[in-house]
């Protein structure tokens, strides 16, 4: 796989993250939860930066960056603050995995971004309530 | 031996840790092959030990977990206290230096002071050693054995945040 295409898949991830952030804000109340909601909106934030940073490394090569999908398999139910908290969790660890991954498929500035992307998403886990892992971003590995 | 082991890490060891790092929670297939950076690296994770580049790498990397096992016991030998708060970092070296198949050789370093000098010094140590893995993930010509290394500098960013924080270890 090439590098172009790896951060294109990586792109693609974070377009879903900002679309399941956005619903997991969308279903917590500021008044009731605003912690919960401030942790959401400090990751909302960092995930569109990422986007916006993918999306620039790809354009700077003469690459048309992916699009958004029109809509994402959301996860449910999302009644409750603690079932959105597991939610971004889920976001944040899959995000983490991705970095991994693009980690291994890139080399020099690429490689170096996508480090510091594993990081800073791996240490956002610990927000949602995440643990801290052996190797973060490696799936059912990660525990170990 | 080193050089055994390195080839190892970068066969055995890292390819079957990372058979976990996949992107199927972002809605993306999870890649089938050998990370991109090794076949930008055609001598990564499929040469003779004698061959394999990341050789050296290996070899500082695993003296720098040996070192750092090192002083976790021994701040752990010096202030009782603080064994159990250090535990878990004694878990997560042991268990990356097991991920590079090297032998857990260190002897609990001779360290002195009051806890929070010890607590201090770790924390340093650590964060020395949390960026070496970074830098040595984004140097290793193994795409595996990079993503290998980052995650563990990221591991190593997490318990730091967690000891930051005051947190359960």
């Amino acid at each position: 796989m090439s590098p172009v295409t790896a951060l294109q898949r990586a792109l693609a991830a974070e377009h879903a993250a900002l679309h399941v952030y956005g619903t997991l804000g969308a279903r917590t109340s500021a008044s009731a939860t605003p912690t919960l909601f401030s942790d959401l909106t400090a990751g909302y934030t960092a995930h569109r930066a990422r986007r916006d940073q993918l999306t620039a490394r790809l354009r700077d090569r003469g690459v048309e960056p992916v699009a958004a999908e029109a809509a994402y398999e959301l996860p449910e139910p999302l009644d409750t603050p603690a079932q959105v908290t597991g939610a971004a969790l889920d976001v944040e660890q899959s995000c983490s995995a991705t970095y991994a991954w693009l980690v291994g498929q890139t080399s020099g500035a690429d490689r170096r971004w996508a480090v510091t992307a594993l990081t800073q998403t791996a240490v956002r886990e610990l927000t949602f309530r995440g643990s801290p892992e052996i190797f973060p971003g490696a799936g059912e590995h990660a525990d170990r | 031996m080193t050089r055994h082991l390195a080839a190892r890490a970068t066969r055995r060891g890292v390819l079957g840790l990372l058979v976990g790092i996949t992107a199927t929670g972002c809605s993306l297939d999870p890649p089938r092959d050998e990370p991109a950076g090794a076949s930008a690296s055609p001598g990564a994770g499929a040469t003779a030990p004698a061959d394999d580049p990341d050789s050296e790498l290996v070899r500082r990397v695993v003296d720098d977990l040996t070192a750092a096992l090192a002083l976790v016991g021994g701040v752990a030998r010096a202030a009782r206290p603080l064994a159990a708060e250090v535990a878990p970092w004694r878990e997560l070296h042991a268990a990356h230096l097991e991920a590079l198949e090297a032998p857990d050789r260190a002897r609990p370093l001779r360290v002195r002071g009051p806890l929070p000098s010890l607590r201090s010094r770790l924390r340093r140590e650590e964060t020395a050693l949390q960026r070496t893995l970074a830098e040595a993930a984004v140097t290793a010509r193994s795409g595996a054995l990079a993503a290998l290394l980052a995650t563990m500098s990221a591991a190593v960013a997490q318990r730091l945040t967690v000891d930051a924080a005051g947190g359960p270890p």
